[in-house]
């Protein structure tokens, strides 16, 4: 049972992370700082710098999740960047900031809806990570 | 796929209505530009005021006005800003007179004082002679007028837009939006990046 719930979980957040790493990659990288930026929260040299790097994370994340490989370490590399993520959207959403998510790439505007699934997302990875510290 | 193929047919076929239409205070550069920038603004939307008084007001000289691309701005008063509709009639009346942009800086700018007390003629009559203001309060009157502002509402609708400021690029039939105020200096990259390629 806990196994069969781990994989599932591994996978599903894997999934998440690979798609998401999919749809910000396939596009102009400058187009995903565009995003960053409209958050307002970070310096010029940062909101690049992320925008060149964060990708590839959350498909070095996603990879590992999926192929079940140093399980512990990503999944709390996972939960951590959701938490993060998380944070901002919430602060973001709190002030009234109209702007785009940036989750899978851009086009989606952050909302209840964004919020609800990313801290779903959120649960599902904590739960994750609690799992592989006890395996 | 299909749905961003959609959005600029439907962008590039509002230029080309726009180019036989608008006069130039809402619309600047070439019809032909290889990158077409739509911007769905309402005047009382505060990320409004710092995208266009940190952004495209540079946007505007460094691109724009030097045919780099074409900068297109839409009305997109939102339901919670109970003036800004009020204020979008007037800039589109100050466009009849050709003062555009001396009204829609205007606008932005004392932003505070009309969004609280509601008297948007004031901030306009501020910027233009006393002709032009008569004009202008006359204009706003005018039915098609109205339907300049409603047909740009009509097409943020169509394009599921629900918050300002929305910057819509386009090239090569290829859109993507951006949704919120961003810095000058990443945008003008990524113009750069588009008019390169």
């Amino acid at each position: 049972m806990i196994r069969g719930l781990r994989l599932l979980l591994r996978l599903l957040l894997g999934a998440v992370f690979v798609y998401a790493a999919y749809t910000k990659l396939r596009q102009s990288w400058l187009l995903f700082a565009l995003s960053i930026d409209s958050y307002q929260l970070l310096p010029e040299w940062a909101v690049l710098a992320l925008a060149r790097t964060l990708p590839w994370f959350e498909l070095a994340v996603g990879l590992l999740l999926v192929a079940g490989a140093w399980l512990r370490s990503a999944s709390i590399a996972g939960t951590l960047l959701l938490a993060l993520f998380f944070g901002v959207m919430v602060w973001s959403y709190a002030r009234g900031a109209g702007i785009d998510c940036g989750c899978f790439g851009v086009g989606e505007a952050l909302s209840a809806k964004t919020l609800a699934r990313d801290g779903a997302l959120l649960a599902a990875a904590i739960t994750l990570a609690v799992m592989s510290r006890k395996s | 796929m299909i749905r961003r193929f959609t959005l600029a047919i439907v962008c590039a076929a509002v230029a080309v209505v726009q180019g036989q239409t608008l006069p130039s205070g809402r619309a600047i550069g070439p019809i032909v530009a290889k990158v077409t920038v739509d911007v769905y603004s309402d005047f009382q939307c505060p990320h409004c005021k710092a995208l266009a008084e940190q952004t495209l007001t540079r946007v505007k000289q460094d691109y724009a006005l030097k045919d780099k691309i074409r900068l297109v701005h839409h009305d997109f008063p939102l339901p919670g800003h109970p003036y800004a509709k009020q204020a979008a009639l007037f800039a589109a009346a100050a466009d009849r007179v050709g003062k555009f942009e001396q009204v829609s800086e205007a606008l932005f700018k004392q932003q505070d004082t009309w969004g609280a007390n509601g008297r948007v003629e004031e901030t306009v009559d501020s910027v233009l002679t006393p002709a032009e203001a008569k004009k202008v309060r006359d204009l706003v009157k005018d039915p098609s007028l109205m339907a300049v502002v409603q047909r740009d509402i009509d097409l943020g609708t169509r394009l599921n837009i629900t918050s300002t400021p929305t910057i819509i690029i386009t090239k090569n039939l290829k859109s993507e939006r951006v949704v919120g105020s961003i810095s000058y200096s990443i945008l003008a990259r990524y113009l750069d990046q588009q008019l390169a390629q």
